[in-house]
């Protein structure tokens, strides 16, 4: 049994937002536009966050990027009354969108805050729908999505694996963020498999996770800036 | 495009929610309906959201471009893409695109178009060009080029020569031409130097915007992380020399705020450290440099080499003035610089573009040479070209050559701008005046001048005076707006195309676009195809000049020329096969690069790096023979202010400001976001959802003030205040944030448009409303960061 | 054994209201009926655009109408949960108020529930919460025990009434057929009376569980979560103590308003308001209590994003709600309803009202600065409710009056079999 994850280092990302935008083409996520935006109805499945901070000349800022953390024991999945959220038995959170009846308890409960709801049907311009991925389902409004470790792909993947008769090779199915990253911060794998990029990757000195302390088990790592770390 | 090319897929599509569900939640699930079978294909192109020609691989379903990735083996971007390139798309299906060609209804700019049909368009405009140049005045076309891509530019320039106008503005490297010019004093080269990733260890950038801008700019965000994590045990440094606390500045390990203008003098001061320390590579300034000690030329005068220079006038105690940077930071980084090769100085816009923006990119080249950077592993490379073959010889006849022996309009070539190629900003008086001559026709391809240059006013006043502009872009963008006859080119996925970079890998390279749809989406055509067909049908030695069917003819008949190598990465038995191949694959190169071919490769008059610059000492004498002025006359006109030897060396140049300190008392720094594609990106919803991620800013424009100046003057995050040159002045959203340079405010460029569609139009500002023109005329380019401002409260 | 034509008599002032429909009250319905149909309106309007018309967003998912639902089911307290306690605690002065507060409490819990339909993003896939159940939510519990809760009060408003109902049924005939069913063929004999009071008495005992379990519940929604000054153990008893305070409040001023309206000074005297005063009195004290322990807390061991809570809301930019609050539920009420002397009949309205508002602060504050503030530190929001959200805010406060309006004209709001039983079992008293 797979068990996905990802590691992001921090110390390779530039905040070029690539991810965010490969994640939105991929998995057809409509922009808000600029009022609703601001009323905070873009959907980020992927979001690069940032922080400034110190004084001039002695300023310091980060970049980070933040998909759903696919906790291991996820908040947001137990919250629900229909259980339309749930973990898959490959460690995904993934949604049903068609049972989803839009309380949004889970995105009240997602410590994360990487739950994001359709206030509105999504639209796009007439011209704009040729271009969406047939593979990923059509949110109607009233529901809430994440993002799913572009859980398309990886069926795709296993198929492909399953037809041809052997198993996954590490790398072989990467996410669409994981894909673009330009300067190669993003890594994506079986966290099963000892071997794999992201299982030793995770292990390195420079691993950690957000909000640790809360016992959700994120299985997103990120890699810390500035020091070099031999283990790798 | 045939199926046979594509790898065909068919699949039966799974538009469910795609995921193992467990029984017990399977009955919540839609019935039916759900699953559509779909066709699916995978095709190759080429991006041309910004100048990096990364190479694209294109998912299609049913027969519509759907996600685009990068091509995994492709050099420049190794399968990635950068949030530009991937909402690429957005351009393709922009809901306002030029559908048909177009020709004016009502009064200019009033946006009241009729759709006319190939046929007509073709006509109206060779009538007009015919008539032209009968009447013996084919000097009275002018072209005006921006994005050109591989042999579009050699397209147009043979276009313009067969029909007779040397009045022909086409430089890709637009808005860069201070590092082009610097390249050329010391090395002989016009072209961008490449970036030996690999191997460096130590990079030192004079503003290059690397993670931000910059060219190329995937190569270098890939570059980032390479330097940092790819090879294991080793963490290279950064230092990022810039006024504004840029991506860059923040991925540093250490950011120098450096006094704007100034950087040519630091790194004189550097070089003067590395002297005095004798630590720079002996060997490589014996053997490949020219003019670094004092020489004596044949008729035995003693000239200043740029040791004596450097050492006499460039301690850093005086550069510290100059900078405003402490003098032990001078010397620590000259140190570091020469202690941990190899190492590198990049440069960008910011350093190139400002009235000594020549001397000051000599300087850094001077820089480089000393401790032997160049073409070095781990340092610069020197562009490699494709070795394509060149297309017969135009054919001109008696009009064209009378046309081309007039002077060229923009003035580019003679003083008060010898070396340049050309100069669009010094057009609007000129078209005003219409002197020497006024201009009959306008041909814009891939440029938007009426936004992308300075006081785009002034400009907008000089098009009043232009009797027939034509446009072939895609979109209503400013200057497109300000036309009378559009025949709209397809976008970057819909026509053949190469696309060679610079830099690229160092290496010869190229990429080749193709159509990615069966046809195009629209009624568009190719400019490349269009201008043949113009000249097919103005027949003569025009037409005998273009001996291709098309545009993709002339394309394979100059990359028979890489077939007939042999060379690279592909191999195949027929041209035929290498085509296809071609396709596939999306582009052809030639690695590794060949480092130390010092000798071929610096094209001076001395065959070495120029620390005296010969070019320039020689451009100068002939130009002063020919104008019959006195050196001191021409240095003059240039605005230099040095004599001597050291106007041929590199030396700090007093920047030009234009504003008085007191009532302008910020230099106004404009730089380009990630998400910027040049004039280009804000038509994409995608990218303005996500602009300024430092300050969380999207979808408008914003000033960043250092917040002590700002308490200072009374403003607050998120006020509206006035920003306002002597060029004009403009509103905009006030945005706090302590990477300013107290002296500085910053705003990005990319917004202010007023067309250019629904998404771009009317949002936020353009900072080239606030830019006054001034040059530096010895590299004859407008300098972008001259202008200062004063803010206050709205 | 009672005479329905003499009680008639003797109750006339209580039975008027039946009677009469002048032109006040046909315009205070008028005016309701419009406000509540408005609502119909915009939540047609939010029906058809989706969620986005109201102004919530990322991370604000949560806002008005979870304060409205948690208010009116706080409000819903006061009634069946008094009205059981006074009954088994035998508090002789309460027979003219436990209808009215049954009654609050039963209206309040149709319209508590009913800000979740308005929430839902998809409003017409209710059901599939008790289809598709997932026990493991704590809305789940919380939609078991209001249902639960509001099957019993129903029962509990209507098993009381059924003599009430037997005497309308004998006075009014045009209105008999109704009547008729309702009174399930009461005739006052002395079996039923023995069952009545055996059922009675068992649904006293049988709601206050109840109805602790559904404030403890719905304080649990939030309880459960993760988010800063949520995830606190206090919540429960904090919420049952506001929703009672809240309810109490509530019941006063529907009582004197009854009265000023029905003319039933007789029947609902200072006394009763001084009383229910009393009662007020220590719920503010309680009030003050656990918001104090809560906050203090808070402060004193919170973690960085608890007092991230805490700061906007006590010094932030939530602080004038929360000071308005302090000043509502705290800071008019207990004065006046310390000194007896302001333990009046209009002091304790004012006082109600005063604890009505405080306490709707209290659960916006609850909510909407937690959201506001989330855990990571990036996500941000602002909140300010739509016109659609106030729509409806309106129409369900109208729609709740309107409710009670019209059962007064349909039942007497006093129990007059409760009040002759009491005036009988007093008169035989005084003869022995
Ligand atoms: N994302 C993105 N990438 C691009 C492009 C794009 O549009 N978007 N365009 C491409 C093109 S055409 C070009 S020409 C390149 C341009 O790439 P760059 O030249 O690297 O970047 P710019 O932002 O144009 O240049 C302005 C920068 O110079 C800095 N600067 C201003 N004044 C000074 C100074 O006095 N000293 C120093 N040291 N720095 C200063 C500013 O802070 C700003 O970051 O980028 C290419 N890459
Ligand atoms: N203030 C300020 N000004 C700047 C800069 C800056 O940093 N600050 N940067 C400068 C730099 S470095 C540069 S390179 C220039 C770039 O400036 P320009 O050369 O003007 O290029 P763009 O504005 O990117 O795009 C030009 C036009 O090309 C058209 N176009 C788009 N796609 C196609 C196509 O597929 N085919 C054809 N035929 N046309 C198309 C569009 O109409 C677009 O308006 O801007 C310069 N201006
Ligand atoms: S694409 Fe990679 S480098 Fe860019 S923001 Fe995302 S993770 Fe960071
Ligand atoms: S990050 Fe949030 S949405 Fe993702 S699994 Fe964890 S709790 Fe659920
Ligand atoms: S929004 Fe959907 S997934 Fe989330 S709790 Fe509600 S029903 Fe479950
Ligand atoms: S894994 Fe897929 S869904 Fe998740 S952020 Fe990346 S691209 Fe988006
Ligand atoms: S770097 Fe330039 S060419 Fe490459 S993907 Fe980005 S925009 Fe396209
Ligand atoms: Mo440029």
């Amino acid at each position: 049994m797979y068990r996905w994850g990802m590691v992001i280092d921090l110390d390779k990302c530039t905040g070029c937002q690539a991810c965010v935008v490969a994640c939105r083409q991929e998995n057809n996520i409509p922009s808000a536009g600029e009022e609703e935006a601001h009323l905070g109805r873009a959907k980020f499945w992927m979001n690069v966050v940032s922080e400034v901070k110190g004084n001039y000349p002695n300023v310091e800022m980060h970049f980070l990027p933040i998909p759903c953390m696919q906790c291991d024991r996820p908040p947001c999945t137990m919250v629900c009354p229909v259980a339309a959220t749930y973990k898959n038995p490959e460690g995904i959170v993934a949604q049903v969108y068609p049972r989803c009846i839009g309380v949004r308890m889970c995105i009240s409960n997602c410590p994360y805050t990487v739950r994001y709801f359709n206030w509105y049907e999504p639209s796009w311009p007439e011209e704009y729908q040729k271009g969406l991925n047939p593979d990923v389902y059509h949110r109607r409004k009233g529901i809430t999505e994440k993002c799913n470790f572009c859980i398309q792909r990886i069926r795709r993947a296993k198929e492909k694996v399953k037809k041809e008769k052997r198993k996954m090779r590490d790398g072989e199915v990467v996410p669409a963020c994981v894909e673009t990253c330009p300067s190669e911060a993003l890594y994506f794998g079986d966290l099963n498999d000892p071997k794999s990029r992201v299982s030793r990757l995770s292990k390195s000195r420079r691993a950690f996770r957000l909000l640790e302390e809360m016992g959700t088990e994120p299985k997103v790592y990120y890699l810390k800036e500035g020091e070099w770390d031999v283990g790798e | 495009m045939k199926i046979n090319r594509r790898q065909l897929l068919k699949l039966i599509g799974a538009a469910t929610c795609g995921m193992a569900l467990p029984d017990k939640i399977l009955h919540a699930l839609p019935k039916k309906g759900e699953w559509i079978p779909y066709e699916e294909y995978w095709s190759t192109g080429i991006c041309l959201q910004c100048p990096s020609g990364c190479g694209l691989r294109i998912r299609s379903v049913n027969h519509w471009p759907v996600k685009l990735e990068g091509i995994k083996d492709f050099p420049m971007n190794k399968g990635r893409l950068c949030p530009k390139g991937q909402s690429g798309l957005q351009v393709l299906y922009d809901p306002d695109r030029i559908r048909c060609p177009l020709k004016r209804k009502g009064k200019r700019g009033e946006a009241n178009w009729e759709g006319i049909s190939w046929k007509d368009a073709i006509r109206l405009i060779t009538e007009r060009l015919q008539t032209l140049r009968q009447a013996g005045k084919p000097h009275q076309l002018m072209l005006l080029g921006g994005r050109t891509r591989g042999h579009m530019s050699e397209l147009m320039a043979r276009f313009m020569e067969a029909y007779g106008s040397p009045n022909h503005l086409g430089n890709p490297s637009r808005g860069s031409e201070g590092i082009l010019k610097g390249h050329l004093f010391t090395m002989g080269i016009k072209d961008f130097l490449a970036i030996h990733w690999e191997e460096v260890n130590y990079v030192l950038s004079f503003g290059a915007s690397l993670l931000e801008a910059s060219r190329p700019a995937i190569r270098n965000l890939w570059g980032y992380g390479f330097l940092r994590r790819g090879r294991p045990g080793i963490r290279g440094k950064l230092v990022q020399i810039e006024p504004r606390f840029s991506v860059t500045a923040s991925k540093a390990d250490q950011w120098i705020p450096i006094q704007p203008g100034t950087d040519g003098a630091l790194a004189l001061g550097m070089a003067h450290w590395i002297i005095k320390e004798k630590k720079y590579d002996r060997t490589f300034i014996d053997r490949y440099t020219f003019g670094f000690e004092d020489w004596k030329d044949r008729e035995g005068n003693t000239h200043m080499g740029f040791k004596t220079l450097v050492l006499k006038d460039y301690s850093p105690r005086q550069v510290s003035s100059i900078t405003g940077l402490p003098e032990e930071m001078i010397i620590k980084i000259a140190s570091e610089f020469s202690s941990y090769p190899p190492s590198i100085a990049l440069t960008g816009r910011g350093l190139g573009m400002q009235t000594n923006g020549t001397y000051a990119q000599m300087a850094v080249d001077s820089l480089n040479a000393l401790i032997g950077a160049i073409d070095h592993p781990g340092g610069l490379l020197l562009q490699r070209k494709p070795p394509f073959q060149t297309w017969p010889a135009i054919q001109k006849d008696g009009i064209a050559e009378k046309g081309l022996s007039e002077v060229r309009l923009d003035g580019a070539g003679t003083l008060p701008f010898p070396f340049a190629e050309e100069i669009p900003s010094a057009l609007p008086e000129k078209i005003q005046k219409g002197e020497p001559y006024p201009i009959d026709t306008l041909l814009l391809y891939y440029t938007n001048p009426l936004f992308s240059l300075p006081e785009p006013e002034k400009f907008r006043n000089a098009l009043e005076k232009i009797p027939f502009i034509v446009s072939f872009s895609p979109f209503m963008d400013e200057t497109t707006a300000f036309s009378d006859l559009v025949l709209p080119d397809g976008t970057y996925f819909e026509r053949w195309q190469d696309d060679q970079v610079e830099p690229g890998l160092g290496f010869p390279m190229f990429g080749l676009r193709h159509p990615a749809l069966d046809q195009p989406l629209y009624d568009t055509r190719n400019t490349g195809d269009v201008i043949i067909n113009i000249a097919k049908t103005m027949g003569g030695n025009i037409d005998k000049s273009f001996p291709w069917k098309d545009f993709q003819g002339a394309l394979k008949d100059a990359i028979k020329g890489i077939y007939a190598t042999k060379r690279g990465s592909i191999q195949a038995k027929d041209f035929d096969e290498f085509w296809n191949t071609l396709i596939e694959r999306g582009g052809w190169w030639d690695p590794p690069y060949p480092f130390g071919d010092w000798r071929k490769k610096f094209n001076t008059p001395s065959g070495k790096f120029e620390f005296y610059s010969l070019t320039l000492e020689q451009g100068l004498r002939e130009l002063s023979e020919k104008s019959s002025k006195a050196l001191d006359q021409i240095l003059k006109e240039l605005k230099i202010g040095t004599k001597g030897d050291r106007v041929f060396l590199p030396h700090f140049e007093k920047p030009r400001w234009i504003g008085e300190e007191v009532e302008f008392p910020f230099h106004l720094i404009h730089y380009k976001l990630m998400t910027t594609a040049e004039g280009r990106g804000a038509n994409q919803p995608f990218l303005q959802e996500i602009l300024g991620p430092h300050l969380k800013e999207k979808w408008n424009s914003w000033v960043e003030i250092n917040p002590e100046t700002a308490e200072k003057i009374g403003i607050h995050d998120g006020d509206l205040i006035w920003v306002e040159s002597k060029a004009g002045k403009l509103k905009t959203k006030a945005r706090l944030f302590p990477g300013t340079h107290p002296q500085c405010i910053h705003i990005p460029y990319g917004q202010g448009h007023q067309a250019y569609g629904r998404w771009a139009k009317s949002r936020g500002v353009n900072p080239n409303e606030l830019l006054v023109r001034d040059y530096d005329h010895l590299g004859g380019f407008v300098s972008y960061f001259s202008t200062k401002v004063k803010v206050y409260k709205a | 054994m009672w005479e329905s034509e003499a009680l008639a008599q003797k109750y006339h002032k209580i039975l008027t209201p039946l009677t009469h429909m002048r032109w006040p009250f046909r315009i205070t319905v008028g005016l309701l009926s419009i406000i509540f149909l408005w609502s119909f309106f915009a939540f047609g309007w939010q029906y058809v655009w989706g969620l986005g018309v109201t102004g919530m967003g990322h991370p604000m998912s949560w806002t008005l109408y979870l304060v409205n639902f948690v208010f009116f089911i706080g409000i819903s307290h006061a009634g069946t949960l008094i009205s059981a306690i006074l009954r088994i605690t035998n508090a002789g002065w309460r027979t003219p108020i436990t209808r009215a507060a049954e009654v609050v409490t039963v209206f309040a819990l149709a319209a508590g529930p009913t800000n979740i339909l308005f929430d839902l993003g998809r409003s017409e896939k209710f059901h599939w919460v008790a289809i598709h159940a997932q026990f493991k939510s704590p809305l789940l519990w919380d939609f078991t025990c209001i249902m639960t809760y509001f099957f019993t009060c129903v029962l509990f408003l209507y098993v009381l009434m059924i003599p009430d109902i037997a005497l309308l049924r004998d006075r009014f005939p045009h209105r008999r057929w109704v009547y008729q069913l309702l009174s399930l063929g009461w005739t006052g004999t002395e079996k039923q009376q023995r069952i009545l009071s055996k059922a009675s008495a068992f649904l006293c005992i049988a709601v206050i569980p109840v109805a602790v379990s559904v404030h403890t519940v719905v304080s649990w929604v939030f309880g459960m979560q993760t988010q800063p000054m949520w995830h606190s153990t206090i919540f429960a008893p904090y919420f049952v103590a506001g929703a009672i305070y809240s309810g109490i409040a509530a019941i006063i001023l529907v009582a004197a308003i009854l009265r000023k309206v029905y003319h039933l000074e007789d029947y609902l005297q200072p006394i009763h308001f001084n009383n229910l005063g009393l009662l007020l009195l220590t719920m503010t004290l309680l009030w003050f209590y656990f918001t104090f322990a809560e906050y203090l807390t808070t402060l004193y061991g919170g973690g960085i994003e608890e007092l991230a809570v805490f700061w906007t809301k006590v010094n932030g930019k939530y602080s004038p709600l929360f000071w308005l609050m302090v000043l509502f539920c705290f800071i008019i009420p207990f004065p006046i309803l310390a000194l007896k002397r302001f333990r009046t009949i209009l002091g304790t309205s004012m006082v109600s009202v005063s604890v009505l508002i405080g306490m709707w602060l209290e659960r916006y504050l609850i909510i909407i600065p937690t959201l506001s503030e989330p855990r990571l530190p990036y996500a941000r929001g602002i909140y300010t409710p739509s016109w659609v959200e106030w729509s409806m805010l309106a129409g369900l406060s109208a729609g709740f009056v309107l409710a009670l309006v019209l059962f007064t004209k349909f039942f007497p709001i006093i129990s007059v079999w409760e009040m002759e039983k009491e005036a009988q079992e007093k008169t035989k008293l005084i003869r022995e």
